[in-house]
């Protein structure tokens, strides 16, 4: 059973999905230069990790695990840290400098993060716009036989 | 406001079908009856929550926009139903009261 609800819910799981990963994109903007972390080193790149879930309260669970539910909410499962060598820039006088005189900065590309964060707009886009369809098709359903 | 406009409606709508039903007590009829009460029951609770959402949100103890606007949408959807569920009851209404005699 699914009702027109339903694509709300899926719509919604994704709005907050997206906006994870907005925030992510952030905070990699945010410390594109970032040589001090708590865990010691540079700021190391985030990105999300989406996984798709049968949707939350008992009912669904019950249906999607008798078969018959296609949909699935979207979930960011984990956050993960891009494990990819630093950016090491030649700075002496840098408080962070090694032995050699090298500063070690975020593997964080701004371009990319600017085409994730692009990436991330355009699908909130998309899943507002799936949100509208489904409103407009309540709206439709409520026309017929309107004199 | 929005709660007590449907509570008045739900009080003043039931009671007129309530009464053009009492003469014929068919079981299938005060279903409808049933049905009528428990969407009405229903849309309260949709547009409860609707604006319990919207108060978080303003109070800032729930940061998702979005869910408050879907609540919202899901809140005016059920309303749009109820009040067409409303229009078609008064329009058998009027149809029976228009019949000759």
């Amino acid at each position: 059973m699914s009702d027109f609800f339903d694509s709300l819910d899926v719509s919604a799981s994704a709005l907050s999905a997206e906006r994870m990963r907005m925030n992510v994109t952030s905070s990699n903007l945010a410390n594109a230069q970032t040589t001090r972390t708590p865990e010691g080193g540079p700021y190391r790149r985030k990105d999300v990790i989406f996984e798709a879930t049968p949707t939350r309260d008992f009912a669904s669970v019950l249906s999607s695990q008798m078969g018959d539910s296609p949909l699935h909410h979207v979930q960011v499962t984990d956050v993960i840290s891009d494990q990819g060598a630093p950016r090491m820039v030649h700075d002496p006088n840098h408080p962070d400098a090694n032995e050699e005189g090298m500063v070690a900065y975020p593997n964080v590309n701004t371009m990319e993060e600017m085409v994730n964060l692009m990436n991330a707009s355009r699908t909130y886009e998309a899943n507002v716009t799936a949100i509208n369809v489904a409103k407009g098709m309540m709206g439709k359903a409520l026309e017929i036989g309107r004199k | 406001m929005s709660i007590n406009l449907v509570q008045g409606m739900q009080s003043a709508l039931t009671q007129g079908v309530d009464s053009a039903l009492s003469v014929n007590q068919d079981k299938s009829e005060q279903g409808f009856t049933a049905y009528l009460k428990n969407s009405f029951d229903d849309v309260n609770k949709a547009i409860g929550s609707a604006d319990k959402l919207a108060t978080d949100l303003a109070v800032g103890k729930n940061e998702n926009l979005h869910e408050a606007m879907i609540g919202m949408e899901k809140a005016e959807a059920s309303f749009k139903l109820l009040v067409q569920v409303r229009n078609r009851a008064l329009e058998a209404y009027h149809e029976i009261m228009r019949m000759q005699v």
